[in-house]
This record gives C-alpha cells, structure tokens and sequence, in this order.
C-alpha cells in the first residue's frame, strides 16, 4: 500500500514537473512563425549571392534603397531618404544612421560596391557611371537617351542594394573596379556592356572568375541592414532576432522569426492547419483551400492575382504552326474554361489569344476602344474548323484532320514534368486537340531539359507549356512584353531572328500593325524605355499586344490567381478584416484599388516585408 | 499436356495460390476485356469533381469529374503490360547471366560482375535525363527495356549468389559425378530450386517497374498518361494534399489499392508456383 502511494506520487510529481517544464520553455516574446527553404548546414552561408542564397532569411535580413511592390508598381523607400532626377542624373540620399547587423554604417560606397560587384544587373546597361559624392549621397548617370522617369524608378527599385558590403567584400570589389576601368566606352549597341563600356572576352573571363572567387566568401551568417538578424540555422528551423539598431525599430513588432522548413507541401500544410505557423504562401485546390479553412477556424485565405499566366506557345518552326490561320484555329479549338477549372479554378481567363501581358493589365493600358479591334479567341471550335477547312484540311471518318496532302498529324506538347499544375493544365489541352480531331501527345519532360529540347535547333515540341505573358519584377508591360519576344518563351515559340549581319540574333519581325502600318517589334521594344510620354507608351503597348494576339502565337490558359493563408488569431493588421465573415474567410481577389494594394503587400514574393516594416503587423496579445 | 494440367491442379488446391490466380486473372480480363466494355471520356466535368461510389461511377470521380474506375480499367492495359515485359526482361538477363556467373566462374564470372558492378555504381537518373534529351519512348518493350536496364544488375548478383551456394551442395555434386549434362543440372536440378526466389524477384521487379514507370514519364521519355496507376496516384496526393481533402480519398487509396490488390495475387500466385515447379516441396 506505501509502495502504491509512494509510486502514486513519484507519477504526479513527474506530471507537475513536466507541465511547469513545459510552461518555462514556452517563450512569451513576440514571435512571427513562417516557413521557407534554405540551403542546409553546412551549406548555408552568409553571401546572397551564393549558391542557394540565404533562403527565406533574405527578405528578413537584406533590403535595398527601395521596395517595389512588384504586382502594382507601388515604391517604397527603405534606405533611400530621398531621390531627385535632374536631367540625366539621379541624385539619392541615404538615411544617416543606419548601420549593417555587424555595426559598420551602410554608406554610400556600399550602394557603389553592390553595383560594381554586381554590374550585371539591368540599370548598368542604361548608366554611363555611379558616383560617390559623399557617405550619404550617391549620383546616377544615364547614358543618352535616358528611360523616362518611371521606368528610371523602376529599375532602381529593382535591386537590393544593401547586400554586398565593402567592409566584408572590399577585395572582390576593388578588384572588379580595376577591371572595369581597363574597359573602354563605346557606342555600339552591340558591343555597349555595363555602364556603356565594351567588355573584351579577356575582361569578361577575369570579371566572371572575380565573381566565382566572390561565390565563395562571405560571413557564416547574413549581414544585411534589415530588421531581423539571423542566429541559429538548422536544416529544419531557422530563428532570426529583431535588429535593434534598425533604422525604423519602432515599426518592428516582433522581438523574433521562426522559420520552419517543411520539406514538402503536405508538410507545409499540415503545420497550417495545426496552427503552427502563421502563414503561408500560394493557392492550393480548390477544395484542399475549403478544407484548410474549414478545419482551422483561425485562418484567413487572400486571393491575388499573379502577374503571370500559364499558357502554351506555338512552335513557329515547326509546320503546320508556322501558319498563321492554323494557330488561331487551334486557340479556338481549346476550351479554356475546363483548362482553367482545373488548372487554377481562380485564375482569370482571357479573351484574347496572347498579347505579351497578363489579362488583368489590358484595360490599365489600352483604351475600351483599342480593345474593341482586338480578335477575341474565346472557345469556338465550330469555327476552328472553318479556318482549317479554307486551309485545305479535311475531317476524316475516325474524326480526325488531315492536311491537304491527307496527312494526320500527330503533335507533341512539351511541359516541364515537375510543375504539376502545368502538366494538368496541358494535358486537359493535349485531350480537347485530340478530341476535337488534332491527334496530339504530352511529353512531361524533366525540367533540366525541358528548355533546351524546347528550343534547340527546331525545337523537339510543336507547343510548349509554360509561363507566358508574365510580368514578374515590375508591371509596366514592356517588361512582360520583352520576357515574351527577347525572352525563352520566344525562344520556344522560335520566333523568326536575324541568322547573320550586323543584326544576327535580333527579331525579324517586320509586321502590320492595328492600323495596317509595318510595326518593327525590335525597334519598337528597344524604344519603348525612352519613350518620354504616356501616350507613346500606350500606343507601341497596344500596337505589340494587337501584333501579338492576331498572329496568335501562343494561347494564354488562364492568369495565375496566387493567394497567402494568414492567421488572423495571432496576427493582428492584415486587411480587409471587416469582410472576413461576408467571405467566410475566403476572400476573393480584390477589385478596389486600396484592397489592391494592401493585399499585394501582403504577399513576400511581391512586396517583401512591407507589412513588418511599415509597422501593420504585430502579435495579438 | 499432363504437365499443364498437374499445373494447374497443384496452383488450384493450394488456396492461396488459386485466389492469387483469381486476382490475377480478374486483372488481365480488367486489361484486355475492360477497354472494350467501358469507354474513356478524359473530358472535365468539375462540377462533378469526386463524387462517391455510384451505380454510374463505380469508384466515384477524380478532382476534375472523370470516372476513376474507367481511368483504371484503361490504364490497367499499359500498366500491366510494362510490368509484365520489363520484370520478363529484367528476370531473364537476371537469371541467364548470373547463373552463368555462377556456375561457370573464373574470368567470365569477373567479366560479368565487372558489368554488373558498373551498372550498380551508374546512377540512373542522369542517364535517362540524357536519354530523354536524345529521344522518347514511343512503344511498351522500349519503355520496358528501359525500366529493366537498372534492375537486371542486383538480379543477377543474387543469382549468382545463389548458384554458387547450390553447386557445392550434394546433390549436385552428385549429378556431376553421374555425368548428368549441364543442361540438365541447369534446369532440372537447379532451377527448380530458385524458382520461388526468382518469382518473387519477378513480382518485385513488376511493382518497381509499374511505380518506375512514372518517373520515366515525368523525366519525358514516355508520353504522359493520366490512367498511369502510378501517375493517379501522383495527381491524387498533388490534387488532394494527402490527406486534406477528405473528398478525394476514394480517388487516392483507388490506385493504391489496385497496385497493392496486383501485388497481392502475384504473391499469392507465385506461392502455388513453387509448389507446382520446386518438386522436393511436392514431396
């Protein structure tokens, strides 16, 4: 009987100590709980730049003079305290005071170094030189003509400009400053490199093995100027302490980051649901998305169009698609609403075949009036047949088409075999073509090969899968635009170039316009950054978006809906709170330009951490 | 003839063995039968996304409204037949080079593992990265050659392993002195005695070709098929998240259960093959 009680109370004696354990361990500061990947130890490192980079750190730790808010345009000075364009320059002064994580002060030069290092980046191709003028303020030079305003803001905006510090990197920069000077500046567009210097293959071997030698060093941990630092990695968890000599610490909420690496997208969701993390990115299936907040009563789901749409692009090389009336068929053989459904049940589908820019930025950029001349592709396969018919292709009796020789063809889809939703999305295209009498395989392809097949010689697929119109980094369409006819996907649609002369790999596209006059799309791209005035911008827009949907290179599916699952039961500050029980917790893309803005912040891809540094976002208590 | 019927007559009184060749004979009729009598309509009909077991969908729909019993039913054919053809292929190079190695021995024993070893040590992966590069699989042998040109190399060492093991035992050194030829000692004496072991292999080697069969086509070297058990049950875990959309479990443990119900029978099935070829377990 002693023996029970004395066993009886070891038991609870355990139970205790292992609550009040438990209570002790529970850390009561401000903690925010997200999730991401990293390279893992003894891979990660310090240097962004390195292979892997930082991971979901980055955003945390590293910031630039500004933050775009790649979905809107929107800007947001960070370290810049002010920017003024006078003429072909461009004057920004830095905030005084403020200091990397490792206490040196972040000034001018370092603005200089990251540039230098890192001279590859778009704005050097418009610069003639970066200026030290003292520790705070730094001078742009453009080269003549000089981009229109805006698109000077943008390219600005573009670069994290607080990552590459001369104190920690001071020998690599030095090294590529001694280079570039041995540079000489040229004229020719052509041979025009950064900063408008010509780069001899011999320069270009010492600055690239300068930046290989740069790959390799750097701090264990990141030292940027941002507010979190971060102080322990493993290859499950990372956590990041609030900086507290960041310049806007009052703003700052949160004493720390939790980073779970969850490995895979179940795993992810899992924590979700458990209530373990307080956000997390993308729009699942529909019916995976119910169910999260179904079961988890304390999130909220935010709908938000991704800059991007996933479409297929025609194979120019390849007959029949080098006609241009057999394209169009094809685009309204396609029923898009069933690629959509499955694809992205919330994506936004278009109109049009493909313009070179999302669907949901056409009426931001060219008149109701303008839209009106534009074909519309929309699901017809009545008259996809038509076309094909004045073609001189017959239907046979098995259904299927033939060419005018009596040929039936057998088309092959090429996707990138690890992005699912592009495969469903493609193969749901694959079985309308077959079923509507174009007999046409898929080729789920593993992605390490997927773009060269697709564009090698005549390229291995008669259609690819991919993002088309996409409009990442900023929103002006000359973005989305030039990623289409500069970019891989006009690289898969093999669009006609220059095979010699002083052109050689340039586009030959010389074509009719909306008002039958000859557009150059090179030419008309090449301009579109100096065009001082809005009207011009609109009009080459609207002249290449026409060019584009006519000659229906490609077929955009849908536009990409994303969307970020936050909690709202320990977070406070995100928007749109007052409509949370209209939608049920399920709030669809926003269509007021306020809801635009703060719910495109709210997603790290496209504003970074502007809701921590902005000061909205704090725990509940 | 009378060996056919002795067959048979073993395989049906050892019970596991005749539900094992109920199963099997259920899903040859699923791939030869099944494509005639139900027809495939890949169109999406999302507004009937998982639905339950009906009399018009027998095991309900997938997330985009296709009957998921038909989708099996088509993707039974091309799933069974590679199965089939790359364990037979893996199996017979397998079996004839390290029986070879086995009882032959010496140089040609070092030349074939030296083979062995090296396809051991290549990894895959890359090589069927270059594969796909350079071109695609267009009919069932050339997708089986390929799922059998990296299972054959652990076969044969296990069977090698194995006849080295045998030949020293009595009975065969007997044979030997009697100077019963090597055919004989091949395929009267030996054979019989890993048959079991090599029916297993073949079962093995099956399910690994059947779930293989998918990461061959997500690498591009075959075309893509969403009847693929394998890829059902890839875009049910995609679709469904595992376990978060409780709509989907019907589509989800559909495949799993095919697959598993196939490996099933082929085990139940290969026990009665034992029995009916291994003549000293017939006592």
């Amino acid at each position: 009987m002693r023996a029970r009680k004395l066993k009886l109370l070891l038991l609870s004696f355990v139970l205790v100590a292992t609550v009040v354990l438990n209570g002790c361990t529970e850390d009561n500061t401000k903690v925010f709980r997200d999730l991401g990947g990293w390279p893992k130890p003894p891979l990660f490192q310090g240097n962004p730049f390195a292979s892997g980079g930082v991971g979901q750190a980055s955003q945390y730790t590293f910031e630039g003079l500004f933050q775009i808010v790649r979905s809107t345009d929107k800007i947001y000075k960070r370290l810049a305290e002010s920017v003024e364009h006078k003429g072909n320059e461009t004057i920004i002064k830095i905030r005084p005071g403020v200091t990397w994580q490792d206490g040196k002060p972040f000034t001018s030069k370092d603005v200089w170094s990251y540039y230098m290092l890192n001279n590859g980046v778009e704005i050097t191709k418009h610069l003639t030189s970066i200026e030290i003028v003292d520790d705070t303020t730094i001078t742009f030079k453009w080269q003549e003509p000089s981009p229109f305003t805006e698109m000077k803001d943008l390219f600005l905006a573009q670069d994290q400009q607080a990552t590459i510090p001369y104190h920690l990197y001071g020998k690599y920069i030095d090294k590529v400053d001694e280079l570039l000077k041995q540079a000489k500046k040229t004229d020719d567009p052509n041979k025009k490199g950064p900063f408008g210097l010509e780069i001899t293959d011999k320069l270009r071997k010492d600055i690239d093995k300068n930046w290989q030698d740069f790959l390799t060093a750097g701090p264990k941990m990141p030292v940027g100027t941002g507010p979190f630092i971060v102080k322990k990695v493993t290859a499950s968890d990372m956590i990041l302490e609030k900086n507290e000599n960041y310049w806007k610490v009052e703003n700052i909420h949160f004493d720390r980051i939790f980073i779970k690496n969850p490995g895979s997208d179940s795993s992810g969701l899992a924590l979700l649901k458990s209530g373990k993390i307080d956000t997390y990115p993308g729009t699942p299936p529909r019916d995976i998305l119910e169910n999260m907040l179904a079961t988890n009563k304390d999130l909220v789901h935010y709908r938000m169009f991704d800059p991007a749409t996933i479409g297929m692009v025609f194979n120019l090389d390849k007959p029949p698609f080098d006609n241009q009336k057999f394209r169009q068929a094809v685009v309204y053989a396609l029923d898009r609403t069933k690629i959509r459904e499955v694809g992205n049940y919330y994506g936004q589908e278009a109109d049009v075949s493909m313009t070179g820019m999302p669907q949901s930025e056409l009426t931001k950029w060219i008149t109701p009036e303008n839209r009106e001349t534009m074909t519309k592709f929309t699901y017809n396969p009545d008259k996809a047949g038509e076309l094909l018919t004045e073609l001189g292709w017959k239907k046979g009796a098995d259904g299927n088409w033939a060419d005018p020789s009596g040929t039936t063809p057998n088309f092959i889809i090429g996707v990138s075999g690890g992005w699912l939703q592009a495969v469903n999305s493609a193969q749901i295209a694959a079985e309308q073509m077959t079923k509507f009498g174009l007999p046409t395989k898929l080729l789920a392809v593993d992605g390490s090969v997927y773009y060269n097949n697709s564009t090698k010689d005549k390229g291995a697929y008669h259609m690819s899968v991919d993002w088309v119109d996409v409009s990442w980094g900023f929103m002006f369409p000359w973005n989305s635009l030039r990623n289409f006819y500069w970019g891989g996907i006009g690289n898969m649609a093999h669009l006609p170039k220059f095979k010699d002369g002083p052109d050689k790999g340039k586009l030959n596209m010389k074509l009719p316009g909306p008002d039958g006059q000859v557009v150059d799309i090179e030419k008309t791209l090449q301009s579109m950054p100096y065009l001082q005035k809005d009207e011009e911008r609109k009009d080459a827009i609207f002249k290449l978006a026409w060019i584009t949907n006519e000659n229906a290179y490609g077929v955009g599916f849908f536009q990409n809906t994303t969307g970020y699952f936050e909690n709202v039961k320990t977070i406070k500050g995100w928007p749109r709170e007052d409509e949370f029980e209209k939608y049920d917790r399920s709030l669809p893309v926003p269509t007021e330009p306020d809801d635009i803005d703060a719910v495109s912040e709210i997603n790290f891809g496209f504003g970074g951490i502007t809701y921590f540094v902005e000061g909205r976002l704090s725990p509940r208590e | 003839m009378r060996g056919m019927i002795d067959f048979f007559r073993i395989i049906c009184h050892n019970k596991r063995s005749f539900i094992g060749l109920i199963i099997l004979v259920i899903f040859i009729l699923m791939a030869t039968v099944g494509p005639f009598v139900f027809k495939l309509n890949m169109t999406v009909d999302y507004n009937n996304r998982y639905l339950t077991p009906s009399f018009e969908h027998w095991l309900g729909t997938d997330f985009a409204g296709r009957d998921t019993f038909i989708q099996l039913v088509h993707g039974s054919k091309e799933v069974l037949l590679v199965g089939l053809l790359a364990a037979f292929f893996t199996l017979f190079v397998g079996a004839l080079l390290g029986t070879i190695s086995g009882l032959v021995g010496g140089r040609l024993d070092a030349g074939i593992m030296l083979i062995t070893n090296l396809f051991l040590t290549i990894p895959s992966f890359p090589i069927l990265i270059i594969m796909a590069a350079i071109f695609s699989i267009r009919d069932p042998i050339s997708f089986a050659l390929v799922l059998s040109a990296w299972s054959w190399p652990g076969l044969t060492r296990a069977v090698r392993s194995q006849i080295i093991s045998l030949k020293e035992r009595d009975f065969i050194v007997i044979c030997k002195v009697m100077g019963m030829s090597k055919p004989h000692i091949i395929f009267k004496e030996l054979m019989p005695s890993i048959t079991s072991f090599l029916s297993i292999s073949f079962i093995m080697t099956m399910r690994g070709a059947i779930t293989g069969s998918v990461g061959i086509m997500m690498l591009g070297l075959a075309p893509y098929s969403p009847t693929n058990w394998g890829q059902m049950l890839n875009l049910a875990i995609s679709q469904t998240g595992g376990i978060f959309n409780p709509l989907g479990f019907i589509y989800l443990f559909s495949p799993i259960l095919c697959l598993a119900l196939f490996q099933l029978g082929s085990i139940f099935f290969a026990n009665g093959i034992d029995e009916a070829l291994n003549p000293r377990l017939r006592g």
